[in-house]
C-alpha cells in the first residue's frame, strides 16, 4: 500500500514541478501584490513549504528500507 | 568591535579545538579517517549536510543576489532546495544500496567499479576538481575581501585566505571526517543564529515587511518581478538553476559521501526534511538583508554594500557575530569540499592503508593550495560561480544513475557525460557560446541528457536491478 502512496506523492511532485516553472515561475512585466507581497515570492515561498512537507510525508511512508549497513574499502 | 570579536572568535576556535580533540583517535584507519565510522545520526547528519550546502555564498551571495536581482533570488535556490530534499528520499536509498553491494570509499571508485572501467571515475573526479574549486576558491576569496574591508589596516586580503586554509587544514588533519562533522555543526547553527539576528535588525531598520514592498514598488518595481531589473531570473534560468540544485546529492561528492556514511536510511530522510526546513529559515532573512540593501544601498558595489548592511549598520556585539558567523560559513563549505576531492582520491588509489592515508592527506593539502592560489585572482561574482560549479558537476550525473540502476551499466553512459561535461567546460571557456539560438546551453544539454539516458534505461531495460 505505501508504494502506492509513495507514486502518488512522487506524481505530486512532479505536477508541482511542471506548475512552477511553466506558470507560476514565468516572466511578467508588472509587480502583482497579494496580500501587500510580491505575487511571485507569495508564491515561491508557498511551493517550498508545499515540498518541505511532502518530503516530510514521503519520509513516512517511503516503501524501501535498507537491509544491512554499508560496507566500506 | 574588537573587544566583542576577541571573545566570540576564542569561543569559535574553543569550540573547534575541542571538536578535534574528541575526533582524534591514534588507531584509527583510513576509512575512520575519511568516512568518520559511519555513525553519524540524523541531527548531526543535517547539520554537516546543511552546513556543506549554506555557505558563504548564502551568507555573502544571496543578500546580493536579492539585492540586484529581486524575488527571483528565492525562487533559484530555496524552490530549487525543496525540490532537491525530495529527491533525497529515493537518490539516498538507491545510492545506499549501490554503495553496500560495490562497497563505498568515494563515488568516483564506486563507480570506477560499477563500470568496471576507471575512465568513469576518472570523469567524475575531473568534474568535481574542475567546477569545485574555482568554487571554493572564490568564497575563500569572498570572505577575505570582507574582512580585509572590515579591518583594512590589520593584514592584507591573501593573509586571511592564508589563515583560513591553515585552520581547516589542522583540524580536517587532526580529526578527519568527524571533527568536519562536529565543526559543521556548531558552523551550521552559528550561521543559522547570525543570520537571523541581522536579518532581523535589517527588517526592522526598513519600516518592516510591507514598507520594504510599499518602498521597492515605487522606487524598484523591477526587483518584485520575474525576471528581474536585469533580466537574470528567466525561466529557462530557473529552471536549469532547480535541475542543477536537485542533482547536487548526486554529483558533488562531499553531498554523496554524508548521505551514504549517515547510521540509517531513516536518518538520511529525517535529515531530508530537517534540510528543507533549514533551507527556508536560512534564505529568509537573506532576502531580508538584500532588501535593505536594495533600499539603502542601490548602487554601492558588493563589498561595500555587505560590509556597510552586516557591519557598520549593525550594533558592535552583532556585527562581531557576523564576522565570526561569515568566517564559520566559509570555513564548514571549503572544507567540505577539499575533503571531498581528498576523497575521491582516496577512492581511486589502491595499495596498503597506510601509503593511501598519506597520499590522500597530501591531495589535501595539495588542493589546499590550488584552491589558495586560484582565490588570488578570481572574480567576485559569488552567487553565479557557485551555480557554474552546480551546473558543471551536474553533467556527470548519468554516470552515477547508471551505477545505481544497472550492475554492469552501458559504458555509453560515460561517453554521454563526457560529452555534455566538456562541452559545457569549452561554453564556460568561451569557446562556445552560451546560447543557442533563444536557448541556454545548460538547458539543451539537460534535455539532450535526459533524453539519452532514458533512451539507454529503456533499451537496456532486463539488464536493470
Amino acid at each position: 500500500m505505501n508504494k502506492k502512496y509513495w507514486h502518488i506523492l512522487v506524481g505530486i511532485v512532479g505536477v508541482l514541478a511542471i506548475f512552477s516553472y511553466a506558470l507560476f515561475f514565468t516572466e511578467v512585466t508588472t509587480f502583482q501584490p497579494i496580500a501587500g507581497m510580491p505575487a511571485k515570492l507569495l508564491l515561491g515561498i508557498i511551493v517550498t513549504v508545499l515540498l518541505v512537507l511532502l518530503t516530510y510525508l514521503g519520509q513516512r511512508i517511503f516503501p524501501y528500507h535498507d537491509t544491512n549497513k554499508t560496507t566500506h574499502e | 568591535m574588537n573587544n566583542w570579536l576577541l571573545v566570540f572568535f576564542l569561543l569559535f576556535f574553543g569550540l573547534l579545538i575541542y571538536a578535534s580533540i574528541k575526533s582524534y583517535s591514534k588507531n584509527r584507519t583510513s576509512d575512520d579517517f575519511i568516512l568518520g565510522g559511519s555513525s553519524i545520526g540524523s541531527i548531526l547528519g543535517f547539520l554537516t549536510f546543511a552546513a556543506a550546502l549554506f555557505s558563504a555564498f548564502t551568507f555573502m551571495g544571496m543578500p546580493d543576489f536579492f539585492r540586484v536581482h529581486g524575488i527571483g533570488a528565492w525562487v533559484f535556490l530555496a524552490v530549487s532546495d525543496g525540490f532537491m530534499v525530495f529527491f533525497i528520499l529515493w537518490f539516498g536509498y538507491k545510492l545506499r544500496q549501490t554503495a553496500k553491494r560495490l562497497g563505498y570509499s568515494g563515488i568516483s571508485g564506486m563507480v570506477s567499479k560499477s563500470y568496471g572501467s576507471p575512465a568513469a571515475g576518472y570523469l567524475l573526479f575531473l568534474s568535481s576538481f574542475i567546477f569545485l574549486v574555482p568554487y571554493v576558491s572564490i568564497q575563500i576569496r569572498g570572505i577575505s575581501i570582507f574582512l580585509d574591508a572590515s579591518f583594512p589596516d590589520l593584514i592584507p586580503f591573501w593573509a586571511w585566505s592564508v589563515g583560513i586554509v591553515i585552520i581547516m587544514l589542522i583540524y580536517a588533519q587532526i580529526g578527519g571526517l568527524k571533527a568536519i562533522v562536529y565543526s559543521d555543526a556548531i558552523q551550521a547553527l552559528l550561521l543559522l543564529v547570525v543570520i537571523w539576528i541581522i536579518g532581523y535588525a535589517c527588517l526592522k531598520m526598513s519600516g518592516g515587511l510591507s514598507q520594504i514592498f510599499e518602498n521597492l514598488a515605487v522606487t524598484q518595481p523591477q526587483l518584485l518581478e520575474l525576471p528581474g531589473p536585469k533580466g537574470l531570473f528567466t525561466w529557462q534560468f530557473l529552471l536549469a538553476s532547480a535541475i542543477s540544485i536537485v542533482l547536487i546529492p548526486v554529483s558533488q561528492p562531499q553531498f554523496t559521501t554524508r548521505l551514504v556514511v549517515m547510521k540509517d536510511l531513516k536518518s538520511v530522510h529525517k535529515m531530508a526534511y530537517a534540510v528543507g526546513i533549514f533551507a527556508i529559515l536560512v534564505i529568509l532573512p537573506t532576502a531580508f538583508i538584500g532588501f535593505y540593501g536594495a533600499i539603502k544601498y542601490p548602487e554601492a558595489n558588493t563589498s561595500d554594500f555587505l560590509s556597510s548592511a552586516l557591519l557598520s549598520d549593525q550594533a558592535a556585539p552583532v556585527a562581531a557575530l557576523a564576522v565570526v558567523g561569515l568566517f564559520a560559513a566559509c570555513l564548514s563549505t571549503t572544507n567540505a569540499q577539499i575533503f571531498a576531492l581528498g576523497t575521491e582520491i582516496r577512492s581511486l588509489l589502491s595499495g596498503s592503508d597506510n601509503v593511501v592515508m598519506l597520499k590522500t592527506r597530501l591531495a589535501i593539502l595539495f588542493f589546499t593550495v590550488v584552491v589558495l592560489v586560484f582565490s588570488t585572482f578570481m572574480g567576485n561574482e559569488l552567487a553565479l560561480l557557485a551555480k557554474v560549479s552546480f551546473t558543471g558537476t551536474s553533467m556527470i550525473s548519468p554516470i552515477v544513475f547508471g551505477s545505481l540502476r544497472y550492475r554492469k551499466p552501458p559504458i555509453l553512459l560515460v561517453y554521454l557525460s563526457a560529452v555534455a561535461f566538456l562541452t559545457f567546460l569549452l561554453a564556460m571557456l568561451g569557446v562556445l557560446p552560451n546560447t543557442v539560438g533563444t536557448w541556454q546551453l545548460d538547458i539543451l544539454l539537460y534535455a539532450f541528457l535526459a533524453f539519452t539516458t532514458l533512451l539507454i534505461f529503456v533499451i537496456n531495460k532486463k539488464d536493470a536491478n
